[in-house]
């Protein structure tokens, strides 16, 4: 039995996915902990005891994220672009532009018809546009960041939002907040303007072919739905959850480079 | 009697302008609502000062909270206050810069008070007093005690992130890793005043400078600065954080 393992540790949770026979057998999810190393083994081990196997069952393992390098039971590392385009089209291979939508920086990525990537763009110098920028207007709504999809599609009259730094944007939601207008209109309204954010990175780069969304942001509806009207198009769907895309990309690259080894040391 | 009152983001200040004299007469949070400041800073001036808003014979408002004010009273733009203010101050300043919560503003004015030129950041935190408010509550410690624990800084450090949501995560970590708190606060002072810095090349300044604002007070923040820029700065006083209210008390006492 070869088992391939793919672990995504990024800023705000890590993910950890098996496979075999190009199937997955198992994923996980955490919130990380402060340290990366900790965060990788506790979602491996999670990982392992759903599929119920051992970690000598492994073959070979890939790991991402921002946590990649020090992850000691990997095999290899490999930048998170890489791995959600490689995940991302095999979840979906009509997928040519991926919008991902991480705790700490939003990226977009396209890749070919075989899967293989073409060009990228990043933020990850400003906060505006990232899941830190729900996660801080979260805070000043006292809600949890899970909340504010579900409330957002409850809101009828979204808040401009005039501001892009997510600091100024707390305050101007304190402003809206004292003007009597609602939690459910704020969140639509912070939903449109990460929205703005993506539309703006996607402009870089260009948007081709079916576009997909990927990390923890692709669960907000409120956000799918505002970065659909702002792109003026449908968001492609993908046949996993979308917060393991990267995981899930790291283990067919595990799967790859195992053959590869295996093809090498047949030549020696 | 004339109350000036610089309604900012953050805080609002009012002075108190009685026969040419000026008197400080509070400052408080805005929390997000200008209307209900205005009101505490009335209650205070008859509480304390045992003046009545009949007694006053006109109010001044500026800075942002002024258009959500719905009393009656004169409304001054923030530029027009700080630069009145600041030839009052220093007749021979010709470019002033005022760090305030939410924007940092580079101007230059003429020998009247009229401003010429001006640059300013309201797009970004990274250059601006909230930036420092983010850092100083990650590392507990407060806006008064902070450039003297900076000072006892051994080693220059460079930030990584301009962003004030990223560069607290950068900080926690910092700490964690067993980095002193007055490397850290240097750094970010470094990081601030830079970006300051880079703020003044958008316009053509000429001496003297009058810096204003919360964090013109803190002397570290202007030494640095003052180092970059390579110029002296006047720090606005008695109280650098009053100069758009007290530009606004002036203003108001000019008017007919």
């Amino acid at each position: 039995m070869t088992v391939f393992a793919g672990v995504d540790v990024g800023s705000m949770s890590a993910e950890a996915v098996l496979m075999k026979d190009d199937s997955i057998i198992a994923h996980s999810t955490i919130v990380v902990k402060p340290n990366p190393v900790v965060s990788a083994r506790l979602v491996i081990e999670s990982v392992l005891s759903q599929a119920g196997l051992d970690p000598a069952d492994i073959a070979f393992c890939v790991s991402t994220g921002y946590g990649r390098e020090k992850i000691p039971f990997a095999h290899r590392n490999v930048s998170e672009i890489s791995c959600h385009g490689k995940g991302a089209y095999w979840a979906n291979p009509a997928v040519r532009t991926i919008i991902d939508v991480g705790g700490q920086d939003s990226k977009i990525i396209r890749v070919d018809g075989q899967g293989h990537l073409t060009d990228f763009v990043m933020n990850d110098k400003c906060s505006a546009g990232t899941g830190r920028f729900l996660e801080s207007i979260a805070k000043i709504l006292g809600i949890r960041i899970g909340e504010l999809g579900d409330l957002a599609l409850k809101g009828e009259d979204p808040v401009p939002i005039a501001s892009i730094c997510t600091v100024f944007t707390q305050f101007d939601v304190m402003c809206f907040l004292a003007d009597g207008r609602t939690v459910e209109d704020v969140c639509l309204g912070i939903s449109q303007a990460l929205a703005g954010r993506i539309k703006r990175l996607g402009s870089k780069v260009g948007l081709e072919g079916a576009v997909c969304i990927t990390g923890g942001v692709a669960k907000n509806l409120a956000v799918v739905s505002a970065i659909e009207k702002a792109l003026d198009r449908k968001v492609a769907e993908i046949s996993v959850d979308p917060q393991i895309v990267g995981a899930l990309g790291a283990a067919l690259i595990a799967g790859e480079s195992y053959s590869g080894q295996i093809a090498d040391e047949g030549n020696v | 009697m004339i109350l000036g009152c610089d309604i900012g983001t953050s805080v609002t200040k009012s002075v108190l302008l009685v026969d040419g004299d000026l008197k400080l007469v509070s400052k408080i949070p805005t929390r997000a609502d200008p209307n209900r400041a205005l009101q505490l800073i009335l209650k205070e001036l008859l509480e304390k000062e045992g003046v009545r808003k009949a007694d006053l014979r006109r109010i001044v408002v500026t800075g942002w909270g002024r258009e959500k004010v719905s009393f009656s009273c004169s409304k001054h733009s923030t530029m027009n206050c700080l630069a009145r203010s600041a030839i009052c101050h220093l007749p021979s300043c010709r470019t002033v810069l005022c760090l305030g919560a939410q924007e940092s503003l580079v101007m230059s004015v003429n020998e009247k008070g009229r401003v010429l030129e001006y640059g300013m950041n309201d797009k970004c935190a990274s250059g601006a007093g909230r930036f420092l408010e983010i850092i100083f509550d990650a590392l507990e410690i407060t806006v008064e005690e902070s450039a003297e624990i900076a000072r006892a800084s051994d080693r220059k450090l460079t930030m990584g992130n301009q962003c004030a949501v990223f560069a607290e995560s950068e900080v926690v970590c910092l700490v964690n890793e067993g980095e002193s708190v007055a490397n850290i606060i240097r750094a970010i002072f470094q990081s601030l005043a830079r970006n300051v810095a880079a703020l003044t090349k958008r316009i053509r300044t000429r001496d003297d400078f009058v810096i204003s604002g919360g964090i013109a007070a803190n002397g570290l923040i202007v030494a640095l600065l003052e180092d970059i820029l390579g110029r002296r700065l006047h720090v606005f006083s008695p109280q650098p954080d009053f100069m758009a209210a007290i530009g606004a008390a002036l203003i108001g006492s000019e008017a007919p």
